[in-house]
């Protein structure tokens, strides 16, 4: 073995050297060059906004508007006719992937933002935050909410928390935006930036904020006293019109577009005019028909263009239900709309409402007929609604109409505020439902609305929606808890909102 | 067709010793008679003649023919032939030649004796292994199945890999059928990774090449399902000498993590074997045709409910169901009905014939190839070139692909050698077909919705009058595309190139010690167009989308050998020691035009708006040391060790190195035991092996980041990703312990081989779903466990052999069990596939590892069942679960792959079939069509109703403003009774005889509503059985093949897939999908229908 140690070694090791020369080292070949592993907030802000608003259109298109009878689905109508087990959402991030999925970078946003002391940018955190936290549970009841968004320290498995606990804890929804108005209020206005809602202006975030607030206030009232703090938060800084809607105003093409465009034909045109808002629009003369819905395929571009309702879980009864307003599609061959729909959050609209309802409970010295004026005006003027289109000469004629003037019934708010709702997220539904349950049930109350036609729930409207699958296998022991707290993963199962 | 094969060889051939001219002019066809004629004819008398050739065909020269008794003799010539005066009484002639078995020839009057020789050294069989270090197979203490390279090129596949299937042991592959460039799915001893990725190592050479999918992320629209095939699937049959299958990790150690799924190693021809000059030329044409499409009904047309009438194809229900888009319509018996292209005239309604095959067209597959070699005295050299040409069965989609292949080894003086092999591969297509759920592209999804009433002709002018590149022209305006407009316009093209290929310098230091250096390097490049036409529905303006994608791998490997060998000596002891370094980098860049500007102008400058462009680039290296040592005793006791440390760079440093070894031995009883010469038992081989391999994972999963989202205007937009990553991942670990036992009888003449193996993969690096209230949707840990268990049995056998007749058979049967013996504590099944059908709503289908259970579990609802398993109706309509139920898994039972070859004289027969036993496949295209009435249903083998029973029908009228009214006929006989059961009134389970709607009934059968989300509907026993290859061949006999300058002349009638029988309704059951870029097996949707081939085949060496 002495072939070591000669001269020949060294052309060896020559050999082995270049064969190893020139490498990098290992640890730097494992550095990502793609992605950061850190980020500003601003970068973070305008995607946690564009999720949030094309979650609440989605389901506002899907859900909440067949749950509340805007419109009806001519197919796959499982909404409609409460067999919500099953329903169907295409093409939309569920709302429980959706909204959690936001909150991890709102809770990016606000650690960002409380370590370099930006009041304004936490307070923005914070109602984006309650504001996620309110359509969950609103829609689920009990959800993953003190443990919730703790993955990265090691927490995957989160424990529910109470509906009750979620609004009224101390870290709860209401604290959380009262936190929210301390800060802005203490900052001042300033700028944010990412801010694709509101343009930069944390005045803005602020009013919104407090008609958040009211808006929770107002869901909250069946079960507890909210006269005072109803108060209080409506005499802090309040929407004043339209422009201070909390609405994202898309932009013209994919994938910043009005998130039902990539729709296929067939899948948009199955969500027609309800028949329920067919007869209450023509009813009282509304402009807001010719906004909300297409005449009838029969007779688009005709002379006298007509209007049809399609009954919700009314299955081949008649099938020239017009298709929804040339605001939310757009394809060749039809005229498009030229006010584009917007994501709706909250608009101005809504929070008169909410502000006139108030009045009428008594909870504030305010005028109920002029907040709901108001609220009326807003949304025409919102959805480009001109009065002419019914025969109208102005606002103030149809607001003079016996069956739309305000008589300071209970009934003539819903009414109104459940036209005004068109394509606000969930809330349609959430309203409806607490109508209902202020209703004890009973839909005779609610004559603007019916039991659907063959629906499979035995004319109750469903009051929740049953948790994902997901948790049932990826959060089992705590996801039972919960099931069996509410007495079943049931959708007729009451949560505390509406718990008698 | 033998167009080509004239076109390739009309040409001149300069020959060292002998110029020569060939000239075939280009009347093929004429010239193929004549050899025919020339070739039955009969030779003169005087004298007996012959040739002489191995089992392969190859002509054998300086053999030694003899006739017995005598001392007389001849020996053959160059060409294998010889002449030899025979006296009256001789009885018989013994042919022989170094290293075959000699044969007796007995003598029988005729004049012209055609002798087969057969290998003699069977037992002493060289293969591949590992390093490409070429050993004895009796050696080796771990299973290794070779594969002749003409047993891929005799009866090509245009993927290579598919050629391989049922020809090996232990060996799973699933060809597909989505288009000439259908990827080829090949697992060996079952799938071991929770992660997906179980593909084999490809290694050619000496140095691995890639196999991956190349599909990042999910494809337009959503859909994965545009098969640009797999990375290996380009390496030519033609340049391939041999395959060598390394099937678990003890023989596969020494390549490191990757070869933990077995290796697949590849070597392919160079110059030697001929001295001199050698040209060989290769030429193929098959045809194509569908092999087996679902059972479409004629007697019921579009329409809903047994009503349609068309009036503006936009609505689905009321008076005219004319965008009903199912064939749930009215009956084709020639009423006079509106319909889309009648303008308004009521014209009869009847069947569109077979309208679904018209679509269909002959595929065409070419493939030439050439081949020259030459060997001297201190080296060789070998160029080939091959063209594939191939038209799909799915117009207007098709395939080229050069390849150029180059080997040159030299050696330089004594000691040195060099050597070089590259393989250039350039393969492109304009349109890929898509086999997937998507209305963009997919015909298959047309399928589903296409009016039986439709003559298909009736659609090929898929543009509306007037407005060419802005609208088409379809039955109805909703949901789907006419599929003239989808496979000519919304084309997935291709361009790809692909090199790959080492150089290795050999040097022999001492007579012991040797070094050999190895550099490889393979580099594919694909650019990807995808076009999306105006008014395609969901792309309504059209959309561009280009992909550029880049891969490069290098390894370099130093190894030097120590030959310890002593032939004097009892105990001998070999050693090598090695590095390697390897370098992996991939980049991605899609850039993606959502709407169009101009019709019909496909470029990024097009777009409407901005163009979204999103890029990656992965980098991985690992740095390794191994060591191998050969101990053998006596030759007949065999003990291999091996170790390998690696270091991976996408490991946290500190646990980023790892060790594994493997020990192996191998016995041969029958040299122990000193068999009797004249026992039937000849040969008898022990061998017995324990491997670990450590793997590695992904690059960047330590740190959490941040990815690019699309930016909103002038807004960039980022996000954390939802997959949380550790900083503290071990190495994976798999451990393997097996068993193998080779008899062989009567000299070799009948073979076993059995191995049995036991396979755990532990530490499995995985991305485990988490709950999205954690505000994650994933992280990566180690976890999980697997354990494949198999055995795999080769039996082969020369059942009859004698002067006239060889007949060999193989045959090769798999049993597998992959099982999962543990998951992590948090979840109790692992969604492997989650979403396999994405936005369909509903429940998902998904692909899931329980614990407990075998791998792959097929999950979603399933029926509610009595105690006796009926299923239980309600209003006539059948009843699901809540919860997801498992309907058994994907891996079958036995996978058994018989090859039977025939010769007789010049002529050679052969067969390979294949089968599977059990396993389930889930079909998509049987749940869909059934439920779109496009399908009798009658080869259910689960559901004894077809979609034809009770149907609603009308006769169909027009009122004076010309809206149809429908006039019930018969309605007493409308609907179905479901066979189940049902609760009566006092809630007792009673037999069901509530009828339901047909229509309704087939719905809620398969699913909720649309969502199909009802696994046991549509699962089905995958057992088939399928003639695979099938080849007649012919050698011409030598004399008329040195009429045309030729060594040697074959010609043969090749097809593949020619025959199948299954129990599974409406598809080849031979299948999978692909999601996020890896195979989902056991899940079938809406695939291309598999293709049957046949053609001609001519070689011939020179």
């Amino acid at each position: 073995m002495k072939i070591f140690l000669n001269h020949r070694s060294v052309l060896l090791l020559a050999l082995v050297m270049l064969a190893f020369a020139g490498c990098e080292k290992l640890e730097d070949i494992n550095q990502n060059p793609n992605q950061p592993e850190s980020v500003t907030p601003d970068i973070l802000l305008p995607g946690v906004i564009r999720d949030m608003a094309n979650t609440q259109v989605g389901h506002a298109f899907f859900i909440a508007n067949c749950a509340s009878q805007h419109t009806a689905k001519s197919l796959r109508n499982e909404v409609d006719i409460y067999n919500w087990n099953s329903a169907q959402i295409i093409g939309v991030e569920p709302l429980w992937q959706g909204l959690y999925g936001a909150l991890r970078d709102i809770n990016n946003i606000e650690e960002s933002a409380t370590t370099s002391g930006d009041d304004r940018l936490r307070a923005v955190s914070l109602t984006l935050k309650a504001m996620a936290f309110h359509i969950l549970t609103d829609t689920y009841g009990d959800v993953p909410f003190s443990q919730a968004m703790q993955g990265a320290d090691g927490i995957f498995t989160p424990v529910y928390d109470d509906q009750e606990s979620i609004y009224t804890g101390a870290d709860g929804l209401l604290s959380m935006l009262d936190e929210a108005h301390s800060l802005f209020e203490s900052a001042g206005p300033g700028a944010i930036s990412g801010d694709i809602l509101f343009g930069g202006d944390s005045d803005l975030w602020h009013r919104f904020a407090n008609a958040l607030h009211l808006r929770l206030l107002l869901h909250a009232s069946s079960q507890m006293d909210v006269a005072s703090k109803f108060a209080e938060v409506a005499a802090r800084p309040l929407m004043q019109g339209n422009a201070h809607n909390a609405e994202l105003t898309y932009q013209g093409s994919f994938p910043n577009e009005y998130p039902l465009i990539p729709f296929k034909t067939g899948d948009f045109e199955s969500v027609r005019l309800g028949e329920q808002l067919h007869q209450h629009l023509t009813a009282t003369a509304d402009p807001r028909l010719m906004q909300y819905a297409r005449p009838t395929d029969e007779t688009i571009g005709a002379e006298n263009e007509a209007y049809a309702g399609w009954i919700n879980g009314g299955k081949g009864c008649d099938d020239s239900g017009s298709r929804l307003g040339y605001a939310y599609y757009d394809y060749p061959g039809h005229p498009v709309g030229p006010n584009k729909a917007k994501g709706v959050w909250l608009s101005y609209a809504e929070q008169e409402f909410i502000l006139a309802e108030g009045a009428m409970n008594g909870w504030t010295s305010g005028d109920a007929a002029t907040h709901f004026n108001n609220g009326i005006v807003a949304s025409m003027v919102d959805h480009g609604a001109d009065p002419l289109d019914t025969g109208l000469a102005s606002v103030d004629e149809f607001l003079a109409q016996p069956e739309v003037a305000f008589d300071g019934t209970m009934l003539r708010l819903q009414e109104q505020k459940w036209v005004a709702l068109y394509f606000h997220g969930m809330e349609s539904y959430f309203e409806v439902r607490r109508w209902y349950y202020n209703a004890a049930g009973d839909w005779a109350a609610l004559p603007f609305l019916t039991p659907p036609c063959n629906n499979s729930n035995g004319d109750m409207l469903p009051l929740r929606f049953v948790y994902p699958g997901e948790e049932q296998s990826l959060n089992g022991v705590n996801f039972a808890a919960a099931v069996s707290e509410l007495g079943g993963n049931d959708f007729n199962a009451a949560m505390w909102l509406v718990q008698d | 067709m033998f167009h080509n094969f004239f076109f390739m060889i009309n040409l001149r051939f300069r020959w060292p010793e002998k110029s020569w001219k060939l000239q075939f002019l280009s009347k093929g066809a004429a010239v193929f008679s004549m050899l025919f004629i020339l070739l039955l004819n009969s030779y003169a008398q005087n004298t007996v003649r012959g040739t002489v050739q191995d089992t392969d065909g190859l002509r054998l020269p300086g053999a030694a023919v003899m006739v017995q008794g005598t001392s007389r003799g001849t020996t053959s010539d160059i060409n294998g032939n010889f002449v030899i005066e025979t006296l009256a009484g001789d009885q018989s002639l013994i042919v022989s030649f170094v290293g075959y078995t000699p044969t007796t020839v007995t003598l029988d009057g005729r004049s012209t004796y055609d002798v087969v020789l057969k290998s003699g050294e069977l037992l002493e069989e060289v293969v591949v292994t590992a390093l490409g270090v070429k050993r004895s197979e009796k050696s080796l203490g771990y299973a290794i199945q070779k594969v002749d390279g003409k047993s891929v090129s005799e009866v090509p596949a245009v993927n290579v890999v598919n050629g391989l299937n049922g020809k090996l042991a232990g060996v799973n592959i699933q060809g597909a059928a989505s288009g000439p460039t259908a990827s080829a799915n090949i697992t060996i001893r079952g799938e071991n990774s929770l992660s997906g990725d179980n593909q084999a190592l490809f290694v050619v050479n000496g140095m691995p090449i890639t196999n991956g999918l190349f599909s990042p992320g999910d494809g337009l629209n959503g859909s994965t399902t545009i098969d640009f095939g797999n990375a290996a699937q380009i390496i030519n049959p033609d340049d391939i000498a041999e395959i060598s299958v390394l099937k678990g990790p003890a023989a596969a150690a020494l390549y490191g993590t990757r070869a933990a799924n077995g290796v697949i190693l590849i070597t392919t021809k160079d110059g030697t074997g001929k001295e001199g000059w050698g040209v060989t030329l290769n030429s193929t044409t098959t045809l194509s045709s569908v092999l087996r499409l679902p059972d479409y009904q004629q007697e019921y047309g579009v329409g809903g409910y047994g009503k349609y009438s068309y009036n503006t194809g936009t609505t689905y229900t009321g008076d005219y169901y004319d965008a009903f888009g199912e064939n749930w319509g009215p009956r084709l018996d020639g009423t006079p009905i509106n319909q889309w292209n009648s303008n308004g005239e009521r014209v009869p309604f009847v069947s569109g014939g077979d309208n679904v095959r018209d679509f269909f067209q002959t595929g065409i597959t070419t493939r030439n190839h050439v081949a020259v070699t030459n060997q001297s005295e201190t080296g060789d050299f070998r160029m080939g070139y091959t063209a594939l040409n191939s038209r799909g069965i799915v117009p207007n989609t098709d395939l080229k692909r050069h390849t150029m292949s180059m080997s040159t080894g030299q050696d330089i003086g004594d000691r040195l050698r060099v050597r070089t092999n590259m393989n250039y591969v350039r393969s492109g297509s304009d349109n890929v077909p898509n086999a997937g759920y998507d209305e963009s592209s997919s015909i298959m999804y047309n399928w589903i919705w296409f009016p039986r009433n439709t003559p298909i002709a009736d659609l090929q002018d898929y543009w509306k009058p007037g407005q060419e590149n802005v609208q088409q022209a379809n039955v109805e305006e909703l949901w789907t595309n006419n599929p003239w407009f989808l496979v000519n316009e919304n084309t997935n093209g291709f361009q790809g190139d692909r090199l790959f290929g080492n150089t290795m310098v050999e040097w022999d230091w001492t007579d012991r010690v040797s070094v050999r250096f190895r550099q490889g390097v393979d580099i594919n490049n694909e650019h990807r167009e995808f076009r999306r036409a105006m008014s395609t529905k969901s792309v309504l303006l059209g959309s561009y989308r280009e992909d550029e994608l880049s891969f490069q791998e290098t390894n370099s490997e130093v190894l030097v050998s120590y030959d310890g060998m002593d032939y004097d000596k009892d105990l001998n002891v070999s050693f090598k020691v090695g590095g390697n370094v390897m370098r992996q980098r991939s980049n991605t860049l899609r850039a993606n035009a959502p709407q169009l500007l101009i019709p019909g102008i496909y470029n990024l400058g097009n777009a409407r708006s901005g163009v979204i462009t999103d890029q990656f680039e992965y980098r991985k290296g690992i740095n390794s040391v191994f060591g191998l040592a050969n101990i053998s005793y006596k030759n007949y006791l065999y003990i291999d060790v091996t170790g390998r440390n690696d270091v991976s760079s996408t490991l946290p440093s500190g646990n980023n190195s790892y060790f594994y070894p493997s020990v192996s031995m191998s016995a041969i009883l029958s040299e122990m035991l000193e068999l009797d010469p004249g026992s039937p038992l000849s040969f008898a081989k022990l061998r017995a092996a324990y491997a670990e391999v450590g793997g590695d994972t992904n690059p960047y999963r330590i740190r959490n980041i941040y990815s690019y989202d699309n930016a909103w205007g002038e807004y960039p937009v980022a996000g954390e990703s939802a997959q949380l990553n550790n900083a503290n991942l071990l190495p994976e670990r798999t451990t393997s312990l097996e068993f193998g036992l080779d008899m062989r009888f009567w000299e070799g003449r009948f073979g076993l081989d059995l191995a049995w193996y036991d396979l755990v993969s532990r530490d499995q690096i995985v991305n485990l779903p988490l709950a999205s209230t954690s505000g994650y949707t994933s992280r990566i840990v180690n976890s999980g466990e697997i354990r494949n268990r198999g055995i795999e049995l080769v039996l082969q056998g020369t059942p009859v052999e004698n002067e006239n007749i060889v007949w060999t058979s193989t045959l090769n049967v798999t049993r597998n069990r992959s099982e999962v013996l543990s998951l992590p504590d948090e979840i109790s099944t692992y969604q492997m596939v989650a979403d396999i059908y994405p936005n369909d709503g509903g429940q998902d289908l998904s692909l899931e590892a329980r614990e407990g259970m075998p791998l792959g579990q097929l999950v979603g609802l399933g029926f509610q069942r009595d105690a006796d398993g009926n299923i239980i109706h309600e209003n006539g309509l059948p009843l699901l679960t809540d919860e997801k139920v498992s309907a058994g898994t994907y891996q079958p039972d036995a996978l058994i792959g018989w090859n039977n070859e025939v010769r007789k004289g010049r002529f050679v027969a052969s067969a390979l079939f294949g089968a599977q036993i059990g396993g389930k496949i889930y079909s998509r295209t049987h749940a869909l069509s059934a439920t779109g009435g496009a399908i009798t249903n009658n080869d259910d083998p689960l559901l004894g109703l077809s979609t034809l029973d009770g149907r609603e029908t009308y006769d169909v009228s027009y009122d004076a403003e010309g809206v149809p009214v429908y006039t019930a006929v018969d309605p007493d006989s409308w609907g179905v009774v479901g066979p189940g059961v049902m609760y009566d009134d006092n809630g007792q389970l009673v037999e069901n005889t509530v009828a339901a709607s047909t229509r309704d009934y087939f719905y809620a059968y398969y699913g909720n509503g649309f969502s199909r989300d009802n696994i046991e509907a549509a699962t089905y026993d995958a057992t088939y059985v399928k003639l695979r290859e099938l080849r007649l061949g012919m050698v011409l006999s030598s004399e008329l093949a040195n009429k045309v300058g030729a060594d040697n002349v074959t010609l043969s009638i090749v097809g593949r897939n020619l025959w199948l029988w299954t129990k599974v309704p409406s598809i080849d059951p031979e299948t999978y999908s692909i999601r996020g870029g890896t195979f989902v097996p056991g899940f079938e949707s809406t695939s291309i229908p598999s293709a049957r081939t046949i053609g001609l085949s001519l070689s011939a060496n020179f």
